[in-house]
């Protein structure tokens, strides 16, 4: 793999400031505001309708907030219209994966690439991600809707490093797998934050599986960041335990 | 029997062209689920480009198919912009609302367009004149050079379709939007392009097939409103949005028409069409080529 080059000094990556978002009545993000700086791996935690997706739909734009701001580095996202959210440098790994399923793997994995910079190798890049996930490269002829769960992550994981992005979200990404796959999974996460110059931001219903992985966190209840710190605040703290028992 | 071949070859020359305008429609559909109604009219205007070219440049259909893909392209691209991008941007309207506005405004593009052509040319029929005159007589079968030629370029043109859509990028990046439209954003696809290349391109490949097919039947304004009904016949039997299946059955179309119009009445071979489109939708609905061949 690729050493880590180094970029100019970039205090925050991804700065998300006093974002609101709704869907009609029902508010999914009320005044969220966090910082993920370079090459962080951090979590966003929280139940089931926390507004955990919603947060990621909004940086990838395809939830207009109501109110905030939400920047990479120089740029304002919410000035892009949402395919081109990409070109900035952020790859999105959304829930349940979404696969192109009457694509091949080798042609969903080009499509990831679809506005990587001219001058990155293509073939540099899926020899990066086959390396990650040799499963991968077995299956290269097949339709990405035959596969298997665990193997549609990966696949969805690997078209979002073809882009070889400055940011990479995934949300829930353990959803729906074996527990040895989700423990593979995780482990290659890790991989790719030690190996690749990239920050992480990923979102976690299954915390204790999180927490593995992740530096710092915040918990969001029913649209609001209830905490924020590091993983050892974090699990010193009650704070989950409320936040998935509403309390 | 050499009659029998004889309506058999017939059939499966005129399908081609068939095929090739109706997988634009399938493709149009398949990718933006616009249903267009003024489709028929985008093959009048390509044979009329043709029988214009002809008429006052002497240039012959086959060296028109050029200026008439471009123009097309440009017409799809313009019609697509000022008439159907509108009824797909609007945010908070039902998919069925949305299609009875497509339905109505491509309605509309098709009674302009057939009207213009009726002001512009008046109702008689023209044609190209004395391009491709061969015929060949193949083991007594006889063969039009023109119907020869025409379906050639048909199959040519929809197999660089094909693999346009199979093997490169942009192929797979307009199958990736029809997979999943907001993913395919999320790796930096624009949908909106891809919507407009896809229309484009359907009224290109009709357009092309209008001034193929010039070469042999004549044109007069109204023409298109036939072929509408046979595009429409041909993209079900194909299976919606299946640009293999619409061009194979254009092929199964052509040789029904024909055969009937042999073996029964002339004047019943459309009747002999839709009796074959109520069985392939009582026995086949998803289309003759129900889980196989390239979904758009
Ligand atoms: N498309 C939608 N339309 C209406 N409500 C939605 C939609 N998506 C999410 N919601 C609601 O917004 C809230 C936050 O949802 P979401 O961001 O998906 O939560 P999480 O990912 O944390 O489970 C929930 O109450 C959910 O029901
Ligand atoms: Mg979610």
């Amino acid at each position: 793999m690729k050493a880590r080059v180094s970029r100019p000094v970039e205090p925050a990556a991804l700065r998300v400031e006093g974002l609101c978002a709704a869907y009609g009545s029902i508010r999914a993000l009320v005044d969220v505001s966090f910082e993920l700086r370079s090459g962080e791996f951090a979590g966003v935690l929280g139940a089931n309708g926390a507004g955990k997706s919603t947060l990621l739909k909004a940086i990838s734009g395809l939830v207009p907030p109501s109110a905030g701001t939400i920047t990479l580095g120089e740029v304002d996202l919410l000035r892009l219209a949402p395919h081109e959210v990409p070109g900035a440098g952020i790859a999105h790994v959304p829930e349940r994966r979404r696969v192109f399923p009457s694509l091949t793997v080798a042609d969903n994995l080009a499509l990831g690439a679809y506005v990587t910079p001219a001058g990155v190798p293509r073939s540099e890049l899926l020899d990066e991600v086959y390396s990650l996930f040799p499963k991968l490269r077995e299956r290269t002829g097949q339709l990405a809707g035959s596969l298997s769960g665990g193997e549609q992550q990966m696949l969805a994981v690997g078209r979002a490093l073809m882009l070889r992005p400055r940011l990479l979200m995934l949300d829930e990404p353990s959803l729906g797998l074996a527990p040895v796959i989700v423990e593979e999974m995780f482990e290659r996460l890790a991989q790719i934050h030690r190996e690749l110059d990239v920050s992480i931001l990923l979102i976690e219903q299954n915390a204790t599986q999180a927490l593995e992985v992740i530096e710092r966190a915040i918990v969001l209840t029913t649209g609001e960041v209830t905490f924020r710190g590091t993983r050892a605040e974090l699990m010193g703290s009650d704070y989950l335990e409320r936040a998935y028992l509403g309390l | 029997m050499t009659s029998f071949l004889q309506t058999l070859a017939s059939g499966i020359l005129v399908g081609g062209l068939y095929g090739l305008f109706s997988s634009g429609l399938t493709l149009i559909f398949g990718i933006t689920r616009v249903i267009n109604f003024a489709h028929g009219d985008f093959v009048t205007l390509g044979m009329f480009g043709a029988v214009m070219l002809f008429t006052s440049l002497g240039l012959s259909p086959l060296l028109g198919i050029l200026p008439v893909a471009v123009m097309s392209f440009l017409l799809g691209a313009i019609v697509y912009k000022v008439v159907v991008r509108r009824t797909l941007a609007i945010r908070g309207i039902s998919a069925v609302d949305a299609q009875h506005g497509q339905l109505v405004l491509t309605l509309a593009v098709s009674i302009l367009v057939s009207n213009l052509l009726l002001m512009a040319f008046g109702p008689s029929p023209r044609a190209v004149q004395g391009v491709l005159p061969d015929v060949y007589d193949v083991f007594g079968v006889y063969i039009a050079q023109a119907r020869l030629v025409s379906f050639v370029i048909a199959l040519a043109v929809f197999l660089v379709l094909y693999h346009f859509l199979q093997r490169t990028l942009y192929g797979k990046a307009i199958r990736a939007t029809v997979d999943d439209r907001d993913m395919a954003a999320m790796v930096g696809i624009d949908p909106n392009k891809v919507y407009a290349v896809s229309f484009s391109v359907g009224i290109m490949l009709t357009g092309v097939a209008g001034c193929v097919l010039a070469t042999y039947y004549p044109v007069t304004p109204t023409t298109g409103a036939g072929f509408l009904i046979i595009a429409f016949v041909t993209v079900v039997m194909g299976g919606l949005g299946n640009v293999v299946g619409a061009f194979v059955a254009g092929l199964l179309v052509g040789v029904i028409q024909q055969l009937t119009a042999i073996y029964v009445a002339v004047d019943l071979q459309d009747v002999g069409l839709f009796l074959a489109f109520v069985l392939v939708l009582v026995l086949r609905p998803q289309g003759i080529l129900a889980g196989r061949g390239a979904h758009a």
